[in-house]
């Protein structure tokens, strides 16, 4: 039936004449059905959306002919190939780990461990958020974008932390050790010199600080105009560094996608974790709990310090008070027993034999109501006879008494 | 004959077919003919070769990746240093590539086999120091400037060469570990001995002045002290001083008042002149005048 099914027949003839065996010509309404039905298919194939978000990028034989908005689009089918692009996901990239599928990150070691600019070796975990900028350059002029990026995030952190460094001294304290309190002008001179001295080798210990910061600053290479400027490069890329490492890394990865035309427009750095690695992570703590207690002894000598202080000064203050207590009071006491001393001896003068008698009478009269024991011993008898007294108690005598 | 219409039209769709060549975004076209190169088509769109006798060749336009094999190398003060270096690049003559190495796996080779070489060279003269930090950018500058002209021959263009990774041989990692976990130590011992040295300075500091502000309140006490003896000093002296011989009989009275109390036991001779009156009490006994 078929002579040229053998030559050169394509497959369609093969399929045609097999329908018509199988049929045997009693549906031969049924092949030009199929063909209508196929070729209305390939037709709607042809029909494509493009979301919000996204666009199309058309290419009549292989070249790229045009770019679709969001809506439902025509391509000729065989002769016009679409390639949709999401240009508002926002895609990642995980450096230096892998999470896992209930959030875990399992990290990589081979990506993970790098060598700083001090020759130390840290751990830095990474995110990268980018999006396609430019879909043309994605799709066509850079096989895979992705694994590019994976890589070139790589270099680029690398690159950057192998300019920065891990802190090998220890941070100097900001000036907040006890503001020198006033010492009185009345102080002695050696005082005076000690504190002099003092000053001076305050003064010292911050040319040094300076010193210190200083030379580290030229090594970046300096890119003018730069926000990166203001942050120092010397900071600990484990601390304080991490911000400026993030933005230098995010710069450095862009410019190489740029490099390599790769369409994609990276909006974000994130370095997840920067840490040293296991085997000296203990070391690291310890080097944070030791200026933990640094700060915990400060504090607590400040708090000494906070309490002494006031302490002693209420206390100088008791001392100063009491002392002009005594002052005013003997000066009072004096005035007033000069008062009284001047009152009497006005009376006196008037009459000096009765009063010096009166008052001696008097002063006798009390006393000797007030003393208990009383021996009186006639002259006479105290010379002829031996004057034996058992004195069992203190045995005082009026001095005006034995004339 | 009504039914060779259908095999002529596939034949004549065949030929079109194979005459015709989408050239895409993403390639280059070899033309050739029994081998022999004819053209290039870098052009995207259309293409058309003669039909059976003209064999269509694509090359990746695109950029692509050699990633070397990580390797050991030896920087100028003798330290081993792993870097694994990888080299972007495209195909920008497509003959010269085609001629010379025809495939992008042999190329890569050949590309990885210069790399190492001028990565070599350029690591013997860098220290580690150097090639860690700063130097870095400036030395693949080099490597990447040499790689390109090397490369150039096989219808390459190097769009760069970076290390991707830099690592310490694992032998080397653990010493390098030891000396950041004695440096660490360092630093944590420093701490604890600034805190214990900030806290003494405070403290001496404190008592110091403690000791001051105690001892000026002293001073001052004694000072007010001394005034208010000295006032009332003055006081009693200008006020006794106008009968001295009676405030000395005033205040032996007083005192003996005060020392002959309930405790005391006195004895007196009857002879005194506080008994004058007890034997004789017509007569007056002689008496100081005041």
């Amino acid at each position: 039936m078929s002579d040229f099914d053998g030559n050169n027949g394509p497959d369609l003839r093969a399929v045609v004449d097999e329908y018509r065996q199988s049929l045997g010509g009693r549906f031969k309404w049924l092949i030009p059905l199929v063909v209508v039905v196929v070729i209305i298919g390939l037709g709607l194939s042809g029909l494509y959306s493009v979301e919000p978000g996204e666009v199309g990028v058309v290419r009549t034989f292989g070249e790229e002919t045009g770019q679709t908005q969001p809506g439902l689009h025509y391509a000729v089918p065989l002769v016009q190939h679409v390639d949709v692009v999401d240009l508002a996901k926002v895609r990642r990239e995980e450096i230096g780990f892998r999470s896992g599928k209930e959030g875990g990150g399992q990290r990589v070691d081979a990506e993970a461990l790098m060598l700083t600019g001090d020759e130390n070796i840290i751990e830095a975990q990474m995110i990268v958020q980018y999006q396609v900028r430019d879909p043309s350059l994605f799709l066509f002029e850079l096989k895979d974008p992705q694994k590019t990026l994976h890589v070139a995030a790589q270099v680029a952190l690398r690159g950057v932390v192998g300019q920065m460094r891990i802190t090998s001294s220890i941070e100097e304290l900001p000036d907040t050790v006890a503001p020198l309190f006033e010492d009185d002008e009345e102080e002695d001179e050696a005082n005076e010199e000690e504190a002099a001295d003092d000053k001076k080798a305050d003064g010292d210990k911050k040319a040094d600080g300076d010193d210190d910061a200083k030379p580290k600053k030229d090594k970046m290479p300096a890119k003018k105009e730069d926000p990166l400027d203001k942050m120092d490069p010397s900071t600990d890329i484990l601390t304080k560094g991490r911000e400026r490492a993030q933005l230098l890394t995010k710069r450095k990865l862009q410019e190489l996608m740029d490099l390599y035309e790769s369409g994609l427009l990276i909006t974000e750095v994130k370095l997840q974790v920067v840490d040293a690695p296991d085997e000296v992570k203990d070391a690291f703590h310890d080097v944070v709990r030791a200026r933990e207690e640094r700060e915990q002894l400060i504090n607590k000598a400040r708090g000494y310090r906070e309490d002494r202080v006031p302490k002693a000064r209420g206390e100088a203050q008791k001392i100063i008070r009491a002392a002009e207590a005594y002052r005013q009071e003997r000066v009072l006491r004096a005035r007033g027993e000069a008062t009284r001393f001047g009152s009497i001896l006005a009376e006196y003068n008037k009459a000096r034999g009765i009063t010096r008698e009166r008052l001696h009478l008097e002063t006798m009269e009390r006393i000797l109501q007030q003393v208990p024991k009383k021996v009186y011993i006639d002259d006479q008898v105290g010379k002829s006879a031996l004057p034996l007294l058992n004195l069992n108690q203190t045995m005082t005598t009026v001095p005006g008494g034995a004339q | 004959m009504k039914r060779l219409i259908p095999v002529l039209v596939v034949l004549a769709l065949y030929v079109g077919f194979s005459s015709i060549i989408f050239v895409d975004e993403t390639d280059h076209v070899i033309i050739t003919q029994f081998g022999e190169f004819k053209r290039t088509i870098s052009e995207p769109g259309l293409g058309f070769k003669v039909p059976f006798t003209q064999t269509a060749t694509r090359l990746e336009k695109r950029i692509l990746a050699s990633d070397a094999p990580p390797e050991e190398y030896l920087t100028e003060d003798k330290k081993r240093l792993l870097a694994d270096p990888i080299t972007r690049w495209r195909i920008i003559d497509p003959l010269e590539f085609y001629t010379s190495v025809k495939t992008i796996a042999e190329a890569q080779r050949r590309l990885d086999d210069i790399v190492l070489s001028e990565l070599r060279q350029e690591l013997a003269n860098k220290t580690m120091g150097e090639m860690v930090g700063s130097a870095r950018g400036g030395m693949m500058a080099n490597v990447t400037e040499r790689t390109r002209k090397n490369a150039a021959k096989f219808g390459i263009e190097v769009v760069d060469v970076r290390i991707k990774h830099l690592d310490l041989p694992k032998e080397v990692q653990q010493s390098v570990f030891a000396r950041m976990k004695a440096e660490r130590e360092r630093l944590a011992k420093g701490y604890r001995a600034q805190g214990q040295e900030e806290s003494d300075k405070i403290t001496s500091q404190t008592d110091k002045e403690a000791q001051i502000i105690l001892a000026q309140a002293r001073k001052r006490a004694e000072e007010l002290r001394g005034e208010g003896d000295a006032v009332s000093t003055k006081i009693y002296a200008e006020a006794f001083g106008e009968d001295p011989e009676f405030y000395s009989f005033i205040r032996n009275l007083e005192v003996y008042e005060k020392a002959l109390d309930k405790d005391a036991t006195v004895v007196m001779s009857t002879g005194s002149e506080f008994f004058r009156y007890l034997d004789q009490p017509g007569k007056a006994p002689a008496r100081p005048t005041p």
